[in-house]
């Protein structure tokens, strides 16, 4: 398979702080790589050493097969556009000025791209209004529009949908998509809204506390996400010792509610909960999401 | 190279402190250059004005490169060229470069504003052209080598109004000191003693005593390099090299070089180091 970035052994200490520890990832060509973790868990610092504003402490990746120990990195990156944390963008200039700047920065003569470049992330009507007056949103989609001068092959997006609006998000998934599958563009997404995420990523990668805990294409994860029913009764204590006695996996999700990752046969269990004077208020058959496996992945009470 | 040379010249253009500067220097020029024809009657020199603003050179390159150089980090923009593959190093001279230029420009400014006024009411040089297109090289590596200090400051710390802050006390510092150094060493060797006047105030025995304040031996020969080296301290002495009858200070026209090389070499020192410091540094 081909990669366009592969990290292996990455480390990145600050001070006496290990942000990421033996990191190691693949992304394959033309995919979009959902990069989920929770706040501190070394996603940042991930994309800031791909993208060259740090150095690992030690480990190496390799981007398009460049190594970053090599001087060659610099023309691999070239194919490279990004955004990460806050849009960079100059506030006291309008869009197009912008849009401007890094067409200079990468050399590129012609501006005649540039309405074409700002209809796509929806700026198309800002004029000369400057940055510093956009809302979090606009300068979301400035930043965007910034990081694909030049059309590069690979983009690195942090949390490119904080800040838009309900109408804007689908704007951004569907333009994500669309430079994925129309021109082949292979996108690094780190996202918190794992919903969002899900709609998007073709492979995901699970990092927490530095280290990648998995890395896993859509389509097993879809394969490997459970059955489950949810059943709510009137003594969750006594739910739970029936089913520690059947030997059923489940796990509390409130004090008389309960998940079960199971096939459940209801005449057994209600008889069983006949013994404990308990009584069944509800059962929903139940398909684990993205959230429920980053949940059961990266932690929370489970009995399995 | 190139490419961040262009795309940094156009940002330059486009900033108003460079031209609210640009323009605050012209208008100093005008300033002085009529302040000696109004003090002329007809025919005045215009040499003892030409370099007046080269002390103020520090506070300029401090105020306009930590607000140019700075708003690449509080804006981020930084960012862009690192992640699309320039080298720190092109991204430190292109600065460096274009603030530099920025800082000759302002500089000339002024000089545009002593000519204005000066062919307009008759002024002329009397210091020979050669002397005073030394003192103009000299003058624009004096901004040179302030434009190179205060980018390694800019470029090195990230915080924008802090460096603001740093910038102008460091040009601040250079000034004060230089002053005085500039002023211990014009201190005479010897003063005259008055011992006896006559009946109208006139001394008629006079004796020499040396002067206190007079620095001599090691002391002085490192203040002279001191003083030759910072370009707070050649900015003092062209301030003060011409008078309305030419140049008076005979050191830089018996050995300009010697400025020169001190210049080029703050600017490589400087310009090295802060390189080097970039090269390591971490971008969040």
């Amino acid at each position: 398979m081909d990669y366009v970035l592969k990290a292996e052994a990455l480390t990145k200490i600050y001070g006496h702080h290990k942000a990421l520890d033996n990191f190691s990832m693949h992304i394959p060509k033309g995919a979009i790589y959902g990069l989920v973790g929770k706040n501190g868990a070394g996603k940042t610092t991930l994309l800031r050493l791909i993208c060259g504003l740090q150095e690992a402490t030690s480990g190496d990746y390799t981007l398009y097969g460049v190594s970053s120990r090599k001087h060659e990195i610099l023309n691999a990156r070239k194919e490279m556009g990004a955004v990460i944390e806050t849009p960079a963008i100059y506030l006291d200039m309008s869009a197009t000025g912008n849009l401007k700047e890094q067409y200079r920065i990468l050399g590129i003569r012609s501006f005649d791209t540039i309405p074409e470049l700002l209809k796509m992330v929806g700026l198309g009507n800002t004029g000369r209004k400057k940055a510093k007056n956009f809302s979090l949103g606009m300068r979301q989609r400035l930043g965007i529009a910034i990081a694909l001068v030049g059309n590069p092959r690979f983009l690195v997006l942090d949390e490119p949908i904080n800040g838009l609006d309900p109408q804007g998000i689908i704007e951004m998934r569907q333009l994500l998509l669309n430079l994925n599958q129309q021109y082949g563009m292979t996108i690094l997404v780190s996202s918190h809204i794992l919903d969002e995420l899900s709609r998007l990523a073709t492979h995901y990668g699970f990092i927490d506390n530095g280290k990648m805990i998995k890395e896993i294409s859509a389509s097993d994860l879809e394969n490997s996400f459970r059955k489950s029913v949810r059943i709510e009764v009137t003594d969750g204590k006594a739910l739970a010792a029936v089913l520690e006695q059947t030997g059923q996996p489940y796990k509390i999700l409130a004090p008389n509610v309960i998940e079960v990752y199971n096939r459940v046969n209801i005449s057994h269990l209600t008889a069983d909960l006949e013994k404990y004077q308990c009584d069944v208020l509800s059962i929903q058959e139940r398909e684990e999401n993205l959230e429920n496996y980053y949940v059961n992945l990266i932690g929370g009470i489970s009995h399995e | 190279m190139n490419r961040l040379f262009a795309s940094t010249f156009f940002r330059m253009l486009k900033k108003i402190v460079f031209w609210i500067l640009l323009i605050c220097m012209f208008a100093y020029g005008v300033y002085s250059a009529s302040n000696v024809a109004s003090e002329a009657s007809a025919g005045f020199a215009i040499d003892g004005c030409v370099f007046e603003f080269a002390p103020f050179m520090g506070l300029v390159a401090a105020v306009f490169i930590s607000l140019f150089v700075g708003s690449e980090y509080s804006d981020g923009t930084i960012r862009n060229k690192l992640v699309v593959g320039h080298s720190r190093m092109q991204i430190y001279l292109a600065n460096l470069i274009v603030c530099s230029i920025a800082c000759v420009l302002i500089s000339l400014a002024y000089a545009a504003g002593i000519i204005m006024v000066g062919s307009s009411k008759g002024g002329e040089l009397l210091t020979e052209t050669s002397i005073v297109s030394m003192c103009l090289i000299c003058s624009v590596l004096v901004s040179i080598a302030f434009a190179s200090i205060m980018t390694m400051l800019a470029m090195l710390n990230t915080n924008k109004a802090g460096n603001v802050v740093v910038s102008m006390i460091l040009a601040l510092v250079l000034l004060v000191s230089s002053s005085y150094i500039y002023q211990r060493l014009g201190e005479p060797e010897m003063y005259d003693n008055y011992v006896s006047v006559n009946e109208v105030g006139v001394p008629t025995q006079v004796e020499q005593l040396p002067n206190p304040l007079y620095i001599d031996g090691t002391s002085r020969t490192v203040l002279e390099v001191v003083n030759d080296l910072f370009p707070s301290g050649q900015a003092m002495q062209l301030a003060d090299a011409f008078d309305s009858e030419g140049i008076t200070n005979k050191g830089i026209e018996n050995d300009p070089y010697q400025w020169i090389g001190y210049s080029l070499l703050v600017i490589l020192l400087t310009s090295g180091m802060g390189i080097a410091l970039f090269r390591k540094k971490e971008i969040r």
